[in-house]
């Protein structure tokens, strides 16, 4: 592409050209004298030169050249050794200061090599350092939290987890979880001075928009630092559950009870006898269900079955059973005894292993002891998931079929231990369960948004053209992914701190909240990822066996000349001949 | 010349200066004193410019002139030759000597103008003024006199009420203040406690009590309520003063709002009303065990005394005693009032009580039991407090009781006495037999033929518990002599008291006459009362036909048994007669077994339906229940939400926002009045933003973080979740599937 010519005026080129023609045969009339004699040739010949010189001076020519000028890019954190080592080595390199957001490509321009110290650039500044081969010399960790992991959307009952690496802490300082005013909810003290590995826990207690904050304190309790760290608390929603058993059991009794009374519908039935069933509806309508038809089963998101209905469903009810776990995602968690173990059943195989051991012990906040069947879960199969260490369901199309190891879990109440039951068959519950189908996704690889800063997201979803606006009205354009059909992305420049919200029109549940803070805030988080993104991005393999070529316009200078002097001659020669 | 009587005009000057100066000091220092003291400033410069003014009077400075000057001159510097005052004189009106004079002595005061020394008392002054100002301060800081301009009531500055502004919009507003404040506390009639009064806010009050506010402020203003929670009582003007009266009911927190002339409301702090109520009585009873034997021939006498204690006074006392007479199915009771021997007078709050009870005098003989309690009542009204003693035994010893427990677990002993009269029977047949020689052969027949007859009775006895129809057993009339009671049973069966019926089975006349069917003993079956049969046709087919045979085989052995005793040979009716005991006490057994199966009472079974297969009759159930969760702090969770958003720069507080603020400050009021020290602060500073049309960061964080305090954790709880499932998702879980 370099060795063609190019143009400035390219769009001009046909218009100059037919013009230069026409010029061209002027000036040849203008020398024909007759007779094809010397004169002739030669004032034609000079007047293409003038012509040609003429269409260049319009259309301005280009020209690609290889550049071979150095630059170092000075980016936050970079080291004063580094510096004067690097500018020892590199004979008249231009130093560049890097601001995050400013604009120094033309600093680039005749630059056929970059070399960035320091923690690097903002990924939404890489545009700048395009084509350019660049070298990335890695700065120092910053000080602070480098890695930070939790949830931004949190559903309200769950326990929220908050962890991440604090590099070189003070022995002795704590980091402190608070509450929006100042409330402490959780706390550790470093005992390690390298990396310091930190986990927080806490119940958000009520649904809504937190804002939590990360406090440094010294051993004296005087704050030091303190990030804040948003996060939605989203309300539970309510299950539809259908429970169908052949006989009667404690666990399914406690286990009712327990999702009755937390505001979950559900439908129990139990076999009185052959063909007769004792139907409870809590919280729903009555609706007796007595055989298990497509048409019924897919209200519900979870079929809770005792082994013996699962064994023994007719094909048909299995057949119905597969499609609605398939096609609407239906889970279906099975009860176990002894009989699933044991017995092939034409559905599912879970692929158990014998283990011989009677008892496990949870993960869980509350740590017990649970009794189990003697097997645990062979967990081969690519779609097997494995949730806690106690259930394991495989995912069938869009739905999951699920079931346990535990028995006798109701033991727990009875044990006064309910707040273990309660967090043992929410894990079971909610990994088995149909989560509702929503018509999209955002979703962000920011880890926060800042003023005055881009904030990309990606929206992923059914609608054809969807339209995005802030929570100032405005419409943000869209960029369709290039591969993925529903994949849309986009950036939004926040202007004021807050909370904001991007949500696509005409769909009020395609919402996403967000918490735009000062840019002083997190930097040690921002300083790591950019170190990570920097060296994954310029990768000197990659980068530098390219030189580098500019297009730049040629001299107009010489076409002028050169146009100057044919015309010059063009006007002069008949004079001195004359 | 001249400068002569400038020397003498400057030390007339000097010495006006000095003389104010000592004055200034004086009134400095009284006007400081009174300043600390009434912290008025108008006052203590009154004070000031009364002690400068009176102190000029006094010391009369206005006659001290130039001549005084001289004077003073002339007495204090000897050069001068006491001819000062010639100075002064005018030239032309001197005689030649004086003008000599005159002109030396003007040299001579120029020559030793730095003699010249005015007396003064600086330093004094200065002292004394120091010694008000430190008195002042002393005072001021002492709190003798601790009555400042901001309150001139009397109340103390630290217990004045703080009023907050509600609408800070309006500056530089000198706000109402209450200038006093009275509570009066009127306890309920019953007390007979006299009503006091307090300016304290924080109450406490006995439940009943009726606390009357009056409130009274330095300006007028146009309202004042009382604000519980989120009712705001109106207060009555009457004569200048706000005035509100209620009836203590339950402890709560209330705030004194008002509303002043110019259209603002302030608030004032959170107070507490903490109701208490009143205690029952409190009794201890002294040197008397729980339990207490009396031997037959010793002296039966309970002594012991009481100690009664209440906090307003006990009205009523008592010793609930009952006797009981008897044992099993005959016992009888007897209950009595007794009282104590010292006299107790109405409404006393503390005293000791002695009493001594004499068994005896109580009727009671061995082998009765007396329970007794102590009541007390104290003078609550409506309805007294009333303490109840635990039960104390005692008992009179019964030698000749011969204790006979069917079964050591059981917590009643059920089983009839006529049971156990066969191994009686038993024993009075050895007895004869071991008598038989020595006795007259008359006697021996009719005691063994008397035997015989007590034999038929318990026959005919059981014969019943079988439904078999009898004739009431005869005396053996062949023999004569014996006295045949009129109810022959009598020596078998107690009679009892009508209060122990449930206790006992039904007796029946002798001469009852059966029909057919109490014949088959399903009507009238004295069994009844002891296989509780419930009309269950299982439990009464299989259990009571084991126990019928038993007792038909035990029937069989007392009717051989009775033949032998009615031929005189008791030697061979005893061995039969073991076996009927035998057999009986494997009765008692079954029905002991019996005993412990109640409880458990089987669905009816209906002995044609069973195994059939037969299902038409059989429906199915079902229920429906709404069991919505309630949260139990929904108002606490909002508010928490709201102060969040607060917190995150999202604006003010709207009109309903601070309604539910209002009503999380009503939630968590119910929480304050149990824990005060953890939730009063936020209670205030809840009950603050609720009011106010301003947002306080202090107080939003106050609440917030109270608010998050107060909360219990939330458990555990399943819930769904949104996820999108896209086509990336599915096409990755069917390649999953296919390559599983």
């Amino acid at each position: 592409m370099n060795n063609q010519l190019h143009f400035i005026n390219e769009q001009w080129q046909w218009p100059a050209l037919g013009i230069a023609f026409l010029l061209l045969l002027l000036f040849i009339w203008t020398a024909w004298k007759g007779s094809f004699n010397r004169g002739f040739f030669v004032n034609s010949t000079v007047g293409v030169l003038a012509v040609i010189a003429l269409s260049f001076l319009f259309l301005r020519p280009t020209r690609a050249a290889e550049v071979s000028g150095s630059a170092l890019l000075l980016t936050q954190g970079y080291t004063a050794e580094q510096f004067d080592s690097i500018k020892k080595q590199l004979n008249n390199v231009k130093v560049i200061k890097y601001n995050t957001g400013v604009d120094f490509s033309s600093s680039t321009d005749s630059i056929g090599q970059v070399t960035i110290l320091g923690q690097g650039l903002r990924d939404f500044d890489f545009w700048q350092l395009e084509g350019i081969p660049t070298y990335y010399i890695k700065g120092d960790m910053p000080k602070g939290i480098v890695k930070l992991n939790y949830p931004k959307q949190h559903r309200m009952g769950d326990l929220l987890f908050i962890n991440g690496v604090y590099h070189q802490p003070v022995l002795g300082n704590r980091l402190v979880l608070q509450s929006s005013s100042g409330e402490g909810l959780d706390s550790i003290v470093f005992d390690s001075d390298e990396n310091f590995r930190f986990k927080f826990d806490s119940y958000p207690k009520t649904s809504g928009k937190y804002i939590y904050q990360l406090t440094e304190k010294d051993s004296a309790g005087k704050i030091l630092d303190s990030s804040p760290l948003p996060l939605m608390v989203l309300k539970k929603q309510v299950l539809r559950i259908f429970i169908s058993n052949q006989s009667p059991s404690f666990e399914t009794k406690y286990l009712k009870n327990f999702l009755s009374e937390e505001g979950h519908e559900l439908v129990v039935r139990s076999q009185i006898t052959k063909g007769r069933f004792k139907f409870e509806y809590f919280n729903t309508p009555r609706s007796a269900l007595y055989n298990f038809l497509e048409k019924d089963l897919k209200k519900f998101d979870l079929l809770i079955l005792d082994t013996d209905t699962f064994l023994s469903l007719s094909k048909g009810s299995k057949q119905s059973i597969t499609n609605v776990i398939r096609a609407y995602g239906t889970g279906v968690f099975v009860q176990p005894n002894e009989a699933l173990f044991r017995t092939a059943n034409g559905m599912v195989d879970f692929g158990f292993e014998r283990d011989g051991k009677d008892e496990i012990s949870t993960f869980n906040k509350t740590k017990v002891q649970l009794e189990k069947y003697p097997y645990a879960f062979e967990d081969k199969k690519a779609n097997g998931i494995v949730s806690e260490n106690y259930t394991y369901g495989l995912v069938l199309g869009k739905g999951r079929l699920s079931t346990t190891v535990l028995t006798n879990t109701y033991q727990l109440v009875l044990d006064g231990k309910s707040a273990s039951y309660r967090e043992v068959w929410s894990k079971i519950i909610e990994g088995a369960t149909r989560p509702q189908e929503a018509a999209g996704v955002f979703e962000t690889s920011d880890s926060f948004a800042f003023q005055d800063t881009p904030y990309s997201f990606t929206l992923r979803t059914v609608l054809v053209k969807p339209v995005v606006q802030q929570s100032d009205d405005y419409s943000i354009p869209l960029i369709k992914d290039l591969v993925l059909e529903d994949t849309w992305h986009g950036t939004t420049y926040p202007v004021q701190k807050g909370w904001q919200s991007l949500a696509v029109q005409g769909d009020t549940s395609l919402v996403m909240d967000y918490f735009v803070m000062d840019t002083i805030q997190w930097k040690s988080v921002i300083g790591a990822n950019t170190i990570l993104e920097n060296s994954r991005v310029f990768n000197p393999s990659d980068t530098l066996a390219v030189n580098r070529k500019i297009t730049s316009e040629v001299s107009r200078w010489g076409f002028f000349l050169t146009f100057f002097c044919a015309m010059a001659y063009l006007w002069l020669m008949p004079k001195l001949k004359a | 010349m001249t400068a002569a009587k400038s020397i003498i005009q400057k030390t007339l000057v000097k010495w006006r200066l000095l003389r104010i100066s000592e004055i200034m000091l004086i009134a400095l220092g009284v006007a400081l004193l009174v300043y600390f003291t009434s912290y008025n400033f108008w006052i203590s410069t009154g004070i000031f410019l009364l002690v400068a003014l009176l102190t000029v009077l006094w010391g009369k400075l206005w006659q001290y002139g130039r001549s005084d000057v001289c004077i003073h001159l002339d007495n204090t510097v000897i050069e001068m030759e006491h001819s000062t005052s010639l100075l002064l004189e005018p030239q032309n009106k001197l005689s030649l000597l004086a003008k000599i004079q005159q002109s030396k002595m003007a040299d001579a005061i120029q020559d030793n103008k730095n003699q010249i020394r005015l007396k003064h008392n600086l330093w004094r002054n200065f002292i004394i003024a120091a010694v008000c100002v430190g008195l002042g301060v002393f005072l001021q800081n002492s709190g003798f006199l601790d009555f400042s301009s901001a309150i001139p009531s009397g109340i103390p500055k630290k217990d004045a009420i703080t009023f907050t502004p509600l609408d800070t919009l309006v500056a530089n507003i000198v706000p109402p203040e209450v200038i006093s404040r009275s509570i009066t506390v009127s306890y309920p009639f019953y007390t007979e406690k006299a009503a006091f009064t307090t300016s304290e806010l924080n109450l406490e009050v006995l439940e009943g009590s009726y606390v009357n506010w009056t409130v009274g402020f330095d300006k007028n203003i146009k309202e004042a309520w009382l604000q519980f929670g989120s009712d705001a009582l109106s207060m009555d003007l009457k004569n200048d003063f706000y005035v509100k009266e209620m009836r203590a009911k339950s402890s709560s927190f209330y705030t004194l709002k008002f509303l002043d002339s110019l259209g603002n409301v302030y608030l004032s702090n959170l107070y507490a009303l903490e109701v208490y109520a009143d205690e029952p009585p409190v009794v201890t009873m002294n040197d008397l065990p729980q339990f207490s034997t009396f031997e037959v021939d010793s002296p039966q006498e309970l002594e012991f005394t009481t100690n009664i204690t209440d906090d307003f006074g006990i009205v009523d006392i008592a010793i609930i005693a009952t006797v009981s007479k008897g044992a099993g199915e005959s016992v009888k009771f007897r209950e009595e009032r007794l009282a104590f021997d010292t006299p107790f007078q109405k409404g006393f709050k503390a005293s000791e009580l002695r009493k001594k009870i004499d068994l005896q005098t109580l009727k009671m003989e061995p082998g009765d039991e007396l329970y007794f309690y102590v009541e007390v009542k104290d003078n609550k009204e409506p309805k007294p407090n009333i303490t109840r003693t635990e039960t104390y035994f005692s008992v009179i010893k019964d030698t000749i009781t011969d204790v006979f427990a069917v079964e050591g677990t059981m917590g009643a002993d059920l089983m009839p006495d006529y049971f156990r009269s066969q191994r009686q029977l038993i024993i009075d047949t050895e007895k004869l037999i071991a008598e038989k020689f020595t006795l007259k052969n008359k006697d021996f027949n009719l005691r063994s033929n008397e035997l015989g007859f007590d034999q038929k009775a318990l026959r005919l006895k059981y014969g019943q518990f079988m439904g078999d129809e009898s004739e009431a057993p005869s005396a053996p009339k062949e023999i004569g002599e014996a006295t045949i009671p009129e109810d022959m049973l009598d020596d078998y069966s107690h009679k009892h008291d009508g209060n122990n019926e449930h206790n006992l089975v039904a007796e029946e006349d002798d001469g009852h006459q059966h029909d057919n069917e109490a014949a088959e003993g399903t009507e009238e079956d004295p069994l009844e009362a002891y296989v509780h049969n419930h009309e269950d046709p299982e439990a009464s087919t299989l259990f009571a036909k084991s126990l019928r045979s038993m007792l038909k085989d035990a029937m069989s052995e007392m009717w051989d048994a009775e033949l032998y005793l009615r031929l005189y040979e008791p030697e061979k009716s005893l061995p039969y007669q073991y076996k009927a005991l035998k057999l009986i006490q494997e009765i008692k057994n079954s029905a002991r077994i019996y005993v412990h199966r109640i409880g458990f009472d089987p669905p009816p079974i209906k002995e044609d339906k069973r195994l059939t297969g037969e299902l038409k009759d059989i429906k199915g159930f079902s229920k429906t229940e709404e069991l919505e969760r309630e949260e139990v702090y929904p108002k606490m969770m909002e508010a928490l939400g709201l102060l969040e958003l607060v917190l995150s720069g999202k604006g003010g507080l709207s009109e309903n926002d601070r309604f539910i603020l209002q009503a999380a400050g009503d939630e968590l009021a119910v929480l304050a009045i149990a824990e005060p020290s953890a939730h009063l602060n936020t209670l205030q500073a809840i009950k603050w933003l609720s009011e106010s049309k301003q947002i306080n960061v202090d107080k939003v964080n106050t609440v917030h973080a109270g608010l998050l305090r107060a909360l219990p954790e939330p458990n555990p709880v399943p819930s769904g979740n949104n996820r999108y499932q896209g086509k990336l998702n599915q096409l990755f879980l069917e390649a999953l599937e296919t390559n599983e």
